[in-house]
């Protein structure tokens, strides 16, 4: 495999590691999901 | 030894809906949260801090507002509960600021007095002194507060005039709670209030005469004329629409602009390879697909600020209140049904203003077909493929107003049928509101509200279509294979997703492909946009001139393997009413979950949506090709 | 009929809906079941009001506000014209 290969792999490793601790965390959902994009708080 | 902190005392915020609670809130907290011109808009309690003029901190409630504390709706409710510190999470407040309109203390005292009868320290806001004033009310603070027993303090919220005198009132020891002068001890109580408060306005807010028309008057008189304002609320929803088309093209050029310089760049930075396609096609091509529309979202959102802010709001729900009522609904549902069409989250939070607990169970059940804003990309990038801007942009408008139309009126069929399964009310519910003046609109307001809800959509293309665009090239690349860049990605999980996606979607005129970007949609819907521009991808190896060759020309050169265009007219319209009808949003199954009380309700709600979207587009689809089209 | 509303009622009591538009009128009684929330929502006895439109959601204006309030509501409210 060459290096962009790797460096490709690599990013899609940590972005799978990133949702799965989210959706790890989101456990306790409230009501209002804070990626929705609707900018309630 | 240190002293432990105090806990900070709590001051709540309670008055009448449209007496600028939350435009005190804000001034005093320094927060940005939602003002509107019409009453409905704060249903959920906010809380935030600001500090004495001696550096002391107060913890602040927005309290939803509220006509009385007796029998109220469920917005209502909620403030009273706080009142009583029986809100789980909120300590019961140690002093209560009650927010009057200085134009109607003759209304608004009402809740004043019953505040006061509760026996907590209260301060009086008499807000909104300057626009009494011009109207001719010769007001008297001082007296009010001599005969009421409290502070009372003159204030213009929206100009920050009064406030520090406001934070001077709450001085710790906080006034000790009044005792009710008027509450003598035998008598309806209701009727001593009254009598009191009558007297209390002919002392201290004398009004010269009772009914001046105003220019709200005069606009009035035509915008709730039955006939014409009917006519003129279809002619502003009408150009609405068309400004958002219209408007967007220039920067919306600019945007695939940077997007295909961008690209130009990374592919002359990097040789052809896996970290290029990621970033190229991934990467840019996900995620640009969705920042493009960025003008439009702006553009909608500016237009809601002024809609809501001028006051129109209110007319708008009066004048649909008819309509409605042929749907099962009152007018009282408008408002929350047009929050919808920004989200429906908001829009279902909104409900709580509905008295009819059926009725609000209705209104929750049909606002996600109130087309979101989330929609906005698919159909903005359906669209022109439909009807190429050179036919005129009025009638691109005119289809955007059309899908509008027709989630309205489902919506509205569906709710009726649902209605009358529900039975009727145990108690009566009728309509009434309250019609505010019309305002200019504040633009300093608006325009933050705009940004806000912009950021919002660019920080959620940056981390959620981010991550999704990055899995789905992952999906659409591994497992490799060699071979040219069909083969390839027919070899790949989201090709093989593929061929067993499309048996279910081509009766939809949909191929795998699209099937699986509509798949990836339910986890956002923006992220279809993001899934075509990874799985329509130009070919790896003819890269040598620079093909900025934009999404929606790679869309209308798709074919299918017989060579056949994959994006007809018929197969485009199936796609649209597949997305208007589909729910395709976690969060809003989650809140309606909350709001409605019960999970079986909101999974219902999914699968009946979802069932539907599915038989509509097999409809159109299938009815389109036996009618000959 | 309650014999209070009854008295009320012998003199020359109209409904909010039975006015015409733009006539002026002092509320003498609200007797139904949406009273109480009329007289939450501020219209009180002895308060004069200008209905300024009618039909099924009538618009009345009320100490400077302009309220609209539904036909059956309207129904509930017994008014006597300003002299």
């Amino acid at each position: 495999m060459d290096t962009q290969s790797l460096i490709a792999a690599g990013i899609v490793l940590v972005t799978l590691v990133i949702f799965a601790l989210r959706l790890a965390r989101r456990k306790p959902a409230r009501g209002c999901g804070h990626d929705c994009g609707c900018g309630k708080k | 030894m240190h002293a432990l902190p105090p806990t900070p005392s709590t001051i709540a915020l309670i008055g009448n809906p449209n007496a600028g609670k939350t435009t005190l809130f804000n001034a005093l907290t320094g927060a940005n949260q939602k003002v509107g011109n019409y009453s409905g808009v704060t249903v959920e309690l906010t809380s935030g801090e600001t500090f004495t003029p001696h550096g002391k901190k107060l913890r602040v409630l927005d309290l939803p507002g509220c006509y009385s504390l007796r029998a109220p709706s469920p917005d209502e409710q909620v403030a009273v509960d706080a009142l009583h510190g029986h809100l789980p999470g909120y300590p019961k407040p140690d002093l209560v600021v009650c927010v009057v309109d200085a134009s109607n203390l003759e209304r608004h005292l009402q809740l004043a007095l019953q505040v006061i009868e509760l026996q907590l320290p209260t301060v009086i806001a008499l807000n909104m002194v300057d626009m009494a004033e011009k109207s001719g009310l010769r007001l008297d603070p001082a007296k009010l507060a001599e005969e009421l027993g409290v502070p009372v303090v003159p204030l213009q919220a929206s100009t920050g005039k009064g406030v520090i005198e406001l934070k001077q009132a709450l001085r710790f020891p906080f006034p000790t709670a009044p005792a009710a002068l008027w509450a003598t001890g035998d008598g309806d109580l209701e009727a001593a209030r009254r009598a009191f408060i009558r007297q209390l306005c002919e002392l201290a807010a004398r009004r010269p005469d009772a009914h001046q028309l105003t220019r709200s008057d005069q606009l009035d008189a035509w915008l709730l004329h039955p006939v014409f304002g009917g006519v003129a609320f279809l002619a502003i929803m009408f150009t609405v629409f068309w400004g958002i088309f219209s408007f967007a093209k220039i920067p919306m050029g600019w945007i695939e602009g940077a997007q295909g310089a961008v690209a130009d760049w990374l592919r002359a930075l990097l040789a052809a390879g896996d970290l290029r396609s990621l970033l190229v096609d991934g990467v840019l091509g996900g995620v640009g697909g969705v920042l493009v529309f960025l003008p439009q979202i702006v553009l909608l959102f500016l237009f809601i600020g002024l809609l809501e802010s001028s006051g129109y709001m209110a007319r708008a729900a009066y004048l649909m209140d008819g309509v409605m009522a042929r749907a099962g609904l009152s007018g009282k549902a408008f408002l929350p049904l047009f929050s919808s069409y920004a989200c429906a989250i908001p829009g279902v939070m909104a409900t709580r203003t509905i008295g009819s607990a059926k009725e609000r169970l209705v209104t929750i059940f049909i606002a996600p077909w109130m087309s979101c804003s989330a929609r906005l990309p698919v159909y903005f990038l359906i669209i022109p493929l439909l009807l190429h801007e050179s036919e005129g942009s009025w009638k691109q408008a005119l289809v955007l107003f059309a899908i509008y139309t027709l989630g309205t009126l489902s919506a509205f069929a569906v709710a009726r049928v649902l209605r009358r399964r529900l039975g009727p009310d145990p108690a009566a519910h009728h309509f009434m509101l309250e019609l505010p003046p019309y305002r200019l609109p504040q633009w300093g307001y608006i325009l933050r509200h705009v940004l806000e809800r912009a950021w919002s959509f660019v920080a959620k293309a940056g981390t959620l279509i981010l991550g999704l665009s990055i899995l789905l090239w992952a999906l659409s690349t591994y497992p490799k294979c060699d071979g040219d860049a069909t083969a390839a990605l027919a070899a790949s999980a989201m090709g093989r997703i593929g061929r067993v996606i499309e048996p279910v979607v081509k009766p939809l005129g949909f191929d795998g492909r699209v099937g699986t970007a509509i798949l990836t949609s339910f986890a956002a819907r923006e992220v279809f946009n993001s899934s075509l521009a990874v799985l329509f991808r130009v070919d790896k190896t003819a890269d040598k001139k620079a093909t900025r060759n934009s999404l929606r020309e790679r869309l209308a050169a798709a074919r299918w393997p017989d060579g056949r265009p994959l994006f007809t007219p018929l197969s485009m319209l199936s796609l649209l009413v597949f997305y208007i009808y589909a729910l395709q949003c976690l969060p809003t199954t989650a809140v309606v979950a909350k709001e409605a009380g019960s999970w079986p309700w909101a999974l219902g709600q999914f699968a009946f949506m979802s069932g539907f979207a599915y038989l509509a587009a097999l409809v159109i689809f299938q009815g389109g090709r036996l009618l000959g089209f | 009929m309650a014999p209070a509303l009854a008295t009320e009622l012998e003199t020359d009591c109209l409904t909010l809906n039975q006015v015409g538009v733009g006539c002026d009128v002092t509320i003498r009684v609200l007797s139904g079941p949406g009273c109480e929330r009329l007289r939450d929502l501020g219209l009180c006895e002895q308060l004069q009001v200008r209905k300024l439109s009618g039909g099924r959601n009538l618009i009345c204006s009320v100490c400077g506000t302009r309220l609209a309030i539904s036909r059956d509501l309207a129904a509930q409210v017994w008014v006597e014209p300003v002299a």
